[in-house]
């Protein structure tokens, strides 16, 4: 069992919800994204995040759309379908959930 | 200055250089093949294109025109490698059993370590050298031979092979023949390989389709012969490798022989305080060369005729023990090329030297021996020199720039004159006749004669220059009738078929005295009858009563069965046997006690002597 391995799985497990948060307020173009997440150090690298916001636009929880930019190609810029902000409130429901059950053994274990 | 190429990247028009493009579109092609299977591919790696060109266009505009390959790296560090694609992209198979390669992954970028494994796709027997090779980094040929020379050395290599293949296990997964390999673990190298794989059982399933169909199909009747046939198969592959080895040891054992032969020259051949030198540059080629460029002219085309085929037998063994399949065309090609000029340089120098050989000259030359006083002779060899060099079995030597033959042959006739005297013939072989008379009266022989000594020398010399060319002396001394030669000990060095009364062998006359007679030529006047052959003994010896007795009959009662003239030796009596109806006939003295048997009174053996007769009743 390595530590990489399981910080890496936490990871993964929290990147999809996090991603709906950011997009939660405002829309946004991956740049702006991978800047937040960078801050998070939920990611390291930014290839990691298209294909992750192909499967969530394919799964309809995103949609975007195409702005010109003048530097470079037309940007894509994200935001929550219906669907994606239904399914966020449950991720927020499920998050909480899971805080409250970590801390709740935290406490238990420390006490 | 570096090369530019123009690429549309996401719509936009970037100058790369090169290899930077080179690199980057390696780059993307790895990402895509990571992709290849989930959905919206396409979709992916636009997005990343476009982000990528988005980039590029943030570096230049510091006002550069031309992407480098230094942009390139950049923006890889920032879209990562692919490996960390993997990492957070990765599924239940990558979370299940390989958690702990990935972590290695994550810092080996650069994967440079390698770790110990068995090849078993890159096998002779279990793959041990080509994985050591791995390992070490070594080609794995040169392990294999090393194996295969240590098996020799009792068998240690053997044993070792053996514990290696037990104890270091095999290549399995691929990532363990990455690993192996020392190959970076990442999505292109892992992808590679599992394509080569998939090729691999693929030709496997190819071949062994027919086996397959068979198996589905036939009986176990069936099954069972296909068992047997691979049983065979590996016994014939077995064999063929033990063969390979045998082919590699016998080439390298040639190779080892001649190399010795190189330094060392033939054996029977060597000379007194040579060395190497001596003995290749000098003799070899001075005794027998036209010159010495025809020497080593036809020695480099004997080397390459040698060793071309050593080393293509050498070759051949490794094929068979190796699998190599097919022969290299180039290298044929230039074996038999070579083998061809060395067999020119061979006839070149070998006719060359050869022609010099192609006719032959005498000189004959008659000596009065008027030196030698008394009815009697020795004749012994000047033998000093010679037996100096006797005890070993070379014939032919160098000394002071002169070339000793021993070809000297000495005979012993009936001298045309009353005295005695010495004919000499001497011969050589050269290209002309001329050449070849040149070379004969070059010929230098001793001799001579003292009081009763006459004394030859057994070796021959001639210039060096004249090489060896077939020369050689014959020497007939004549000796008038009633006169006696003894010869002595050391004629037997030069002494060669000598006719005598019952032509007794030339070793066997050493050591007696000979006297020149009219009819019988040379006779023993010493021997006795120990010293003939059986059967071989001179009448005179074994019937001394019938010396000079010329003719014989032999009557039974009156019937004549036998006339015999000019009695001669005991060849005659021998016929006399023969015809007689007595079994057993030796002697003259035992036949009359024969004779006395009541069946046979009236036998009677007449013999004639020069008009006058013997008669003996029985």
């Amino acid at each position: 069992m390595k530590i990489e391995n399981t910080k890496a799985q936490m990871r993964k497990g929290v990147l999809e919800y996090c991603i709906l948060s950011i997009l939660e307020s405002d829309e946004a173009y991956p740049s702006e994204i991978i800047d937040k997440l960078k801050e998070g150090k939920l990611i390291v690298v930014e290839g990691t995040l298209y294909p992750l916001l192909t499967r969530l636009k394919n799964a309809g929880l995103l949609k975007y759309r195409w702005e010109e930019s003048k530097s470079g190609p037309p940007r894509k810029y994200y935001s929550l379908t219906e669907v994606g902000i239904e399914f966020l409130k449950e991720l927020e429901i499920t998050w909480n959930e899971l805080m409250n059950a970590v801390n709740l053994t935290r406490k238990k274990n420390t006490k | 200055m570096n090369k530019t190429v123009t690429a549309n990247i996401s719509g936009v028009v970037f100058h790369i250089e090169a290899d930077a493009y080179e690199k980057l579109h390696q780059y993307l092609n790895t990402i895509k093949n990571y992709f290849r299977d989930s959905d919206g591919t396409d979709e992916i790696m636009a997005d990343i294109e476009a982000r990528i060109a988005e980039l590029f266009k943030e570096k230049l505009g510091t006002g550069r025109d031309v992407i480098t390959m230094e942009h390139v790296q950049q923006v890889i560090e920032i879209m990562g490698e692919p490996v960390a694609y993997m990492d957070e992209e990765s599924d239940e198979e990558y979370n299940s059993g390989h958690g702990s390669y990935r972590n290695e992954r994550a810092q080996q970028t650069s994967f440079s370590s390698r770790k110990l494994y068995r090849d078993e796709d890159d096998n002779v027997l279990g793959g041990v050298c080509s994985g050591l090779g791995y390992y070490f980094g070594i080609e794995r040929i040169w392990l294999r031979i090393g194996f295969l020379v240590a098996v020799f050395g009792f068998g240690t290599g053997f044993l070792l092979y053996l514990i290696l293949w037990a104890i270091i296990p095999k290549a399995k997964t691929t990532s363990e023949k990455l690993e192996m390999k020392g190959e970076p673990i990442n999505v292109e190298n892992i992808g590679n390989t599992i394509k080569d794989e998939f090729n691999n059982f693929k030709k496997k399933v190819d071949s062994t389709g027919a086996q397959q169909y068979a198996k589905r199909t036939e009986s176990a009747v069936m099954r069972f012969f296909i068992f047997l046939g691979n049983v065979l198969k590996f016994f014939f592959k077995f064999l063929g490798k033990v063969i390979g080895v045998a082919f590699m040891m016998a080439a390298v054992a040639g190779l080892v022989t001649l190399i010795v032969f190189l330094f060392s020259g033939p054996f029977d051949m060597t000379i007194n305080n040579a060395n190497f030198n001596h003995f290749w540059t000098t003799d070899i080629s001075q005794m027998y060369f036209t010159s010495n460029n025809m020497f080593y002219l036809g020695l480099t085309g004997l080397v390459i005729v040698t060793v071309i085929p050593l080393l293509g037998i050498f070759y051949g063994g490794e094929k068979l023990l190796f699998d190599i399949p097919s022969s290299n065309r180039t290298i044929n090609f230039s074996a038999i090329s070579l083998l061809v000029i060395g067999m020119i340089l061979i006839s070149i120098s070998a006719t060359t030297t050869l022609s010099d050989y192609s006719m032959e000259q005498r000189k004959t030359e008659t000596i009065d021996l008027t030196e030698l006083q008394g009815d009697t002779i020795y004749l012994e060899s000047i033998g000093n020199t010679y037996s100096a060099y006797r005890g070993g079995p070379e014939d032919v030597f160098i000394e002071n720039d002169e070339i000793f033959m021993d070809e000297v042959e000495v005979d012993i006739v009936k001298s045309k004159s009353d005295q005695y005297e010495l004919r000499m013939r001497k011969s050589a072989h050269g290209r002309s006749r001329k050449l070849a008379g040149l070379r004969a009266e070059n010929i230098m022989i001793d001799f001579e004669q003292e009081g009763q000594y006459l004394r030859v020398s057994p070796l021959l010399s001639v210039p060096f220059t004249d090489r060896v060319r077939d020369q050689e002396v014959k020497i007939s001394i004549g000796m008038p009738v009633g006169t006696t030669v003894y010869l002595t000990e050391s004629a037997n060095d030069i002494i060669y078929d000598i006719e005598n009364e019952t032509n007794m062998y030339d070793a066997r006359m050493i050591g007696h005295f000979w006297k020149m007679t009219e009819v019988d030529g040379l006779v023993c006047t010493d021997c006795v009858k120990s010293d003939y052959r059986s059967g071989r003994v001179p009448k005179r010896l074994l019937h001394p009563e019938l010396e000079g007795l010329e003719n014989l009959e032999a009557l039974i009662g009156t019937d004549k069965i036998i006339e015999i003239k000019e009695l001669k030796g005991l060849e005659t009596l021998k016929e006399l046997e023969k015809l007689s109806e007595l079994e057993q006939l030796q002697e003259l003295k035992k036949l009359g006690e024969i004779f006395k048997d009541e069946d046979l009174k009236n036998l009677e053996l007449k013999i004639k002597s020069n008009g006058s007769e013997i008669s003996i009743n029985l």
